[in-house]
């Protein structure tokens, strides 16, 4: 086994040892001044407001269901920049500080310090829900704990690339150079989607990017074009040539590249064949006329869009 | 159990009465009822009533994203966490497939050997205690705690780590840390020889546990008995040398074994472990700085990770014995079903109802300590 | 290693012979097997007394629902050849019954009462039926799949209401809760 010979009967003398402990310093801290915590130590949450744009991902992560989202009017709201006056709070009842919220955060705003200590009575109960703002629960800053870290940062960062024809290639053929997302590529490209809506609020005609995000990952890409088709026809071309507001205001935009919105909305509409598109876009016109007549004048985007939604009402 | 749900039964007269061992009470671990009949002081019968720590998690897991679970999970096994993230960690790479890192498996067995000397100084704590020693209890766990501070530092939680996520772990070592953890090392041996004179080479102790709740070899497989209570037994199975997982082939360490399957063997095989896993973690310590590497496979946002149809049976040493867990995946984003097999469901039930029959009843507490039995496993 | 590779084959042969069996070798030290729900006792018998598979590491119930189906999974460990057998068998939902295996495996005793409580699984000639953690509970076997405890907590128990201070402050504002936990999860 060892060489320590625990096997054999000690002297009966042998526990008196334990009276040279008299003189030496105890294992035990003073109470006073709490002792610092470690370098990575999970404390209570701080939150970056000025970086916190209300996405929402650390509600979604919390497994403990703690997380409580609070709009606040004072805070500044820009939706085509995709920024939420909401703020998360925080029910220290059910939080575990397991610091998933901390890794799932898009932009870095949330960590958790090395603070540790709160106490209160029961009738000081509501001390347990706090609005984690960047000075503390204590209004006492003691350090970052846990916080933002390559290490262990849950958000990929990193966009599917989108292979493209070689400028060679390119000279000599009038095809598209960009050739488009396989199924696997956009399956991954999917999946970085943290569902904020945040696309949903800059898009200038508020498609339903995060729905159609979730249904291409899915393998559902019929229910995708349903989706995109609820409110804009032209998503072939969109997927093409849109100057992507989404894209600008993606929460994952804002410390790596955006989920490729557009890039998918063009796989799902090219994977999809044309008579299921036209069966698609008709599924919820009305099978009645209503006997009137709508002339349109102008036959551009804005005109067309509006006879495709004229028509679906029966006039 | 709530009062109205009690009720007394009516003997007919004889020498036997009913005690209610817990589940409040110093002499097991955790809560735990054990109601043993006696008659003197010898016990006659013995029934376990588990259910005092049942919080769920099999069916909690299920509704769970697959990152989610790690949360929860440590929470399985109070004295020893680090198994069951390292198992649960285990079992999802399996069916995902996902190759976990050198760098990070050698941090993993850093992890989980620290995590077994923390748990053995727990528990051979306590059974000192019930044998009536309380200095080496809180010897024990004050030494615990210098091991929960190296925790804090490498993991950020003392206790409940949440280090350790399928594909790897979450954070690299501070710097120094290294350096802290062989003095740490040094300070643990030397602290083993004091424990010895206390404790371990106590004649009072050793004329205690001797002969104490004895089992053989026959009864020992045949009850399901693993981790060092077999190996008290004289038999050198454990899970690191029969199905060498992480980085533990190319470690150098024994299997300490003894051959009278009873308190006092099984304790000092306790002791034994120890001392090898302060050996592990010197070999560790001085290979972990020529590792190179991430510490993490990457895995997609856990949000929308699907795992692939699939099931797996991860079998894991923890500091009680065989540590296993059951995952089935249907393709989707939550598991569909967790089963947590702890070491203690066979130790802290059959094997102890088994051994305490014909004891005496001071000794009924020793022998639930020198099973390792742990609750919090049997209730999950 | 190559011992028991050896041993390994020679079980490859002999359940070969079994009716009905599914044999797949999913690794040095993993080897599932499907077989019916009769034959079950006979392969465990098979696998203890000859193969050496001395030690029941644990017994899964999992609920396919959708298929009106229980899948129990016996995991059966030999120390001689360092490898774990996992014998499913599938039996019906509905009387929902099998035999005991207590018999063959002592620590069964403990795995058969834990899936009895918590699925509803009787198993004939298990010494032990009692509930064991669940013995103040008395609705249905929790672990089935159309129990949901989520409903059930949120109709049980009522979430922590708070009234913070700041709060309060935000809402004289015009600002307030939006998503609660429970609607924000995905």
């Amino acid at each position: 086994m060892s060489d320590v010979s625990y096997k054999n009967k000690g002297s009966v003398l042998n526990p008196l040892k334990a009276f040279s402990f008299l003189g030496r310093r105890p294992v035990s801290l003073p109470l006073d001044e709490p002792r610092e915590a470690a370098e990575y130590y999970r404390g209570f949450h701080v939150n970056d407001w000025e970086k916190c744009i209300g996405c929402r991902s650390c509600q979604k992560m919390c497994d403990n269901q703690a997380i409580t989202m609070i709009r606040i009017p004072s805070l500044p709201e820009d939706p085509i920049a995709g920024v939420r006056n909401e703020r998360p709070a925080i029910d220290y009842g059910r939080c575990c500080w397991c610091a998933l919220c901390v890794d799932a955060c898009p932009t870095g705003s949330l960590a958790l310090t090395r603070e540790y200590i709160h106490t209160c009575h029961a009738d000081e109960l509501d001390s347990y829900f706090i609005l984690p703002d960047p000075n503390g629960i204590h209004n006492r800053h003691v350090g970052l704990g846990w916080a933002k870290s390559p290490d262990s940062d849950l958000i990929d960062l990193e966009r599917r690339p989108m292979p493209e024809m070689a400028p060679e290639e390119r000279l000599q053929s009038f095809a598209e150079m960009v050739h488009g997302y396989s199924e696997q590529e956009a399956l991954m490209e999917a999946s970085r989607c943290v569902q904020c809506g945040m696309c949903h609020d800059s898009c200038p005609t508020h498609m339903d990017a995060p729905d159609y995000i979730r249904a291409i990952w899915e393998g559902n890409l019929e229910q995708a074009v349903r989706d995109i088709y609820r409110t804009n026809p032209f998503s072939h071309i969109c997927g093409r040539v849109c100057t992507h507001r989404c894209e600008s205001a993606c929460s994952i935009g804002r410390r790596g590249e955006p989920v490729a919105i557009r890039w998918l909305k063009r796989f799902a509409m090219d994977h999809v064949d044309h008579e299921t598109v036209k069966r698609i876009a008709a599924e919820d016109k009305g099978d009645y006329l209503s006997g009137h007549k709508v002339a349109i004048i102008g036959a551009g985007p804005a005109g067309l869009t509006a006879a495709f939604d004229l028509v679906k009402k029966g006039h | 159990m709530r009062p109205e749900n009690y009720y007394a039964v009516n003997h007919p007269p004889s020498n036997e009465y009913e005690l209610n061992f817990g589940p409040n009470h110093p002499g097991i671990e955790g809560n735990y009822a054990f109601k043993v009949k006696l008659e003197g002081d010898i016990v006659v019968a013995a029934r376990a009533d588990a259910g005092y720590l049942h919080r769920g998690f099999e069916k909690l897991m299920e509704g769970r994203l697959w990152m989610q679970n790690l949360a929860i999970v440590p929470r399985i096994c109070v004295p020893d966490p680090v198994p069951m993230e390292v198992c649960y960690s285990m079992g999802v790479e399996a069916i995902g497939g996902l190759d976990v890192p050198p760098r990070a498996q050698w941090l993993r067995v850093l992890q989980l050997e620290l995590s077994r000397i923390a748990a053995h100084l727990f528990f051979f704590g306590g059974h000192a205690a019930t044998t009536g020693m309380y200095t080496p209890m809180f010897w024990g766990i004050a030494d615990r705690d210098l091991i929960l501070d190296l925790f804090e530092e490498m993991t950020g939680g003392r206790v409940y780590h949440i280090y350790n996520i399928p594909g790897g772990v979450r954070r690299d070592l501070p710097p120094g840390f290294l350096d802290r953890l062989v003095s740490l090392l040094d300070y643990l041996e030397s602290r083993f020889l004091d424990y010895d004179d206390l404790f371990f080479t106590n004649r009072v102790f050793i004329h205690r546990a001797r002969g104490v709740g004895a089992m053989d070899q026959k009864h020992a497989l045949e009850w399901g008995v693993t981790g060092p209570n077999l190996r008290a037994c004289g038999l050198p199975f454990d899970v690191r040398r029969d199905e060498p997982y992480l980085v533990y082939a190319q470690l150098d360490f024994d299997i300490p074994t003894e051959q009278a399957g009873d308190a006092l063997s099984r304790t000092l095989v306790r002791r034994a472990e120890m001392q090898q896993s302060v050996r592990i973690l010197r070999q560790v310590a001085e290979r972990l700085p020529s590792v190179e590497g991430p510490i993490r496979a990457p895995v997609p946002n856990p949000l929308a990770w699907n795992l692939p149809r699939g099931e797996s049976y991860t079998r894991l040493e923890s500091s009680k014995g065989e540590l296993a867990y059951y995952m089935v995946s249907n393709g989707g984003t939550k598991p569909y079903r967790v089963h947590v097999r702890g070491p203690s469901q066979m130790h802290a039930v059959q094997v102890l109802e088994r051994l305490a029959i014909g004891s005496r009843l001071e000794d009924v507490a020793q022998i639930m300590f020198s099973l390792d039995a742990c609750p919090p496993e049997v209730d999950r | 290693m190559s011992e028991s590779k050896a041993v390994s084959h020679w079980l490859d042969n002999v359940l070969a012979e079994f009716e009905g069996i599914q044999y797949r070798r999913k690794s040095q030290t993993r080897i599932r097997v499907d077989v019916d729900a009769d034959a079950l006792p006979a392969l465990l018998e098979l696998l203890q007394g000859r193969a050496g598979y001395v030690h029941l590491s644990a017994i899964t119930c999992v609920d396919w629902m959708a298929e009106d189906q229980f899948e129990l999974v016996y995991h059966v460990w030999s120390y001689e050849t360092r490898s774990l057998v996992s014998a499913h068998i599938r039996i019906d939902r509905d009387p929902g019954r099998y035999v005991s295996i207590y018999d063959i495996y002592t620590p069964a005793a403990f795995f058969e009462r834990d899936i009895h409580e918590m699925f509803g699984v009787y198993f004939e000639g298990s010494p032990d039926m009692e509930k064991f953690i669940l013995t103040e509970w008395d609705g249905p076997p929790p672990m089935r799949k159309e129990f949901d405890t989520e409903r059930f907590v949120n109709e049980t128990y009522a979430w922590q209401e708070y009234h913070p201070q700041w709060l309060k402050e935000i809402e004289e504002e015009g600002g307030g809760v939006t998503v609660r936990p429970s609607e924000g999860a995905l």
